[in-house]
């Protein structure tokens, strides 16, 4: 027996799960994104800081500071996700570290992306790439390897680097890194 | 309350709202009369349907963000549905919303009013929320930190760049200004010559950096400020 009731909500079931994920695509299918996981490099119990922000959670932050810091709000709410990885050399092989990096390097290059910043030194290695699309800078990776630390960053989103490069000065990286330790002490 | 020997369909229905609400496995064990539920829920496969429907609409919808729709556009939507019905008493609503629904109007218009509410719970969400209470970090954890992980996230690469472009200012300025210069000004051999020497190039995308003068220390440009 037709019961339209249920023919109704059964389409509603589906176009709900529908528009959600059309608002809200899968971060490996954006182009600005690179999986920084699978360098290798950062196990679980070797990663010193892990941040996993998205896109819903990015918007949020960009709400709550819109009245205090309105330049932070307006780059975070730009942003489609912040993946960063950071891992003390100490618990790292150096020689292996950097290798990894160099084949991420490697990677990012055969997929399309742009080199911004390319260092390589006796005690440290810094690559930063970009990705565009349709015009606008899609995404930054950044790889990193010093003789403290590897570090691996992507930002997915459009990224305005005139405004960023304003905003961080007024940053401070080690009160920063205190807040985070602090953060990440509480249950 | 059913007892335990038979239920129908009806009485399962009108229970329906109470298991979602009250965690099923823990009314299984608490309440009487859901045995008797369960028995006919793994009997009636319409009425099983039913309740893994509702369960999943549920889970859908308040997977949800929340969004606010203006009043007006409730109000229109009730007033063209279930307002003109009797008061929906609070238990068993989800059963006592579709009976006052075929109690009311006959089919086309209960197929009208259904559109009406789909209509309205799509353009939830597809419109974004506009108004509504901004969440307070201080009583919100998980948001604190975020926000702390995105500055911190922010400061990191704005501190690479900062030593970045030392570096890569430094090692343009030593090939393109003091090299040549220094050539110039004394040559290969240490004496004075004219200066056009070539210069060497800085190749931002090539791997390694030029070996530096003699009496310079190696760069290292520091990450941190």
């Amino acid at each position: 027996m037709w019961k339209p009731a249920r023919t109704l909500w059964i389409t509603l079931l589906f176009l709900v799960p529908t528009t959600v994920s059309a608002q809200a695509t899968s971060l490996a299918d954006n182009p600005g994104y690179f999986p920084i996981d699978e360098l290798g490099i950062f196990s679980a119990d070797d990663t010193s800081v892990e941040i996993n922000l998205t896109g819903a959670m990015l918007r949020m932050i960009g709400k709550v500071t819109a009245d205090d810091d309105p330049e932070f709000s307006a780059i975070v709410s730009d942003l489609d996700a912040i993946s960063v990885r950071i891992a003390p050399m100490e618990k790292l092989d150096p020689a292996a570290t950097r290798d990894a990096m160099a084949r991420g390097a490697a990677l990012l290059e055969e997929r399309g992306w742009q080199t911004m910043v390319r260092i390589r030194d006796t005690d440290e290695q810094i690559f930063v790439y970009s990705r565009e699309a349709g015009g606008e800078m899609a995404g930054m990776t950044v790889l990193v390897v010093d003789e403290d630390e590897a570090v691996a960053v992507n930002l997915i989103g459009a990224i305005d680097m005139e405004n960023l490069g304003s905003l961080v000065m007024g940053l401070d990286l080690h009160q920063l890194e205190e807040a985070l330790e602090k953060a990440e002490e509480k249950p | 309350m059913t007892t335990e020997a038979h239920v129908d369909c009806a009485a399962v229905l009108e229970r329906l709202e109470e298991l979602l609400d009250g965690d099923l496995h823990d009314v299984a064990e608490t309440e009487s009369g859901v045995p008797a539920i369960r028995r006919h829920l793994d009997a009636c496969p319409e009425c099983a349907a039913e309740l893994a429907l509702a369960a999943t609409l549920r889970r859908e919808l308040r997977a949800l963000p929340e969004l606010d729709a203006p009043d007006a556009l409730i109000d229109r939507v009730l007033d063209a549905t279930v307002r003109a019905a009797e008061p929906v008493p609070v238990p068993g609503r989800w059963a006592a919303f579709r009976r006052s629904l075929e109690g009311l109007l006959p089919a086309p218009a209960r197929w009208a009013a259904a559109t009406l509410a789909a209509a309205a719970l799509a353009i939830l969400v597809l419109v974004p929320r506009s108004h509504g209470p901004t969440p307070d970090p201080a009583n919100d954890p998980e948001l604190a930190r975020a926000i702390v992980e995105a500055r911190f996230a922010l400061a990191y690469l704005g501190d690479l760049g900062r030593g970045a472009g030392v570096e890569i200012r430094d090692q343009v300025l030593r090939d393109r200004l003091v090299a040549p210069t220094v050539r110039g000004l004394l040559g290969p051999s240490g004496a004075r010559e004219p200066a056009d020497a070539a210069p060497s190039t800085y190749n931002p995308g090539g791997s390694g950096r030029p070996a530096p003068l003699s009496d310079d220390p190696p760069p290292s440009a520091p990450r941190r400020s």
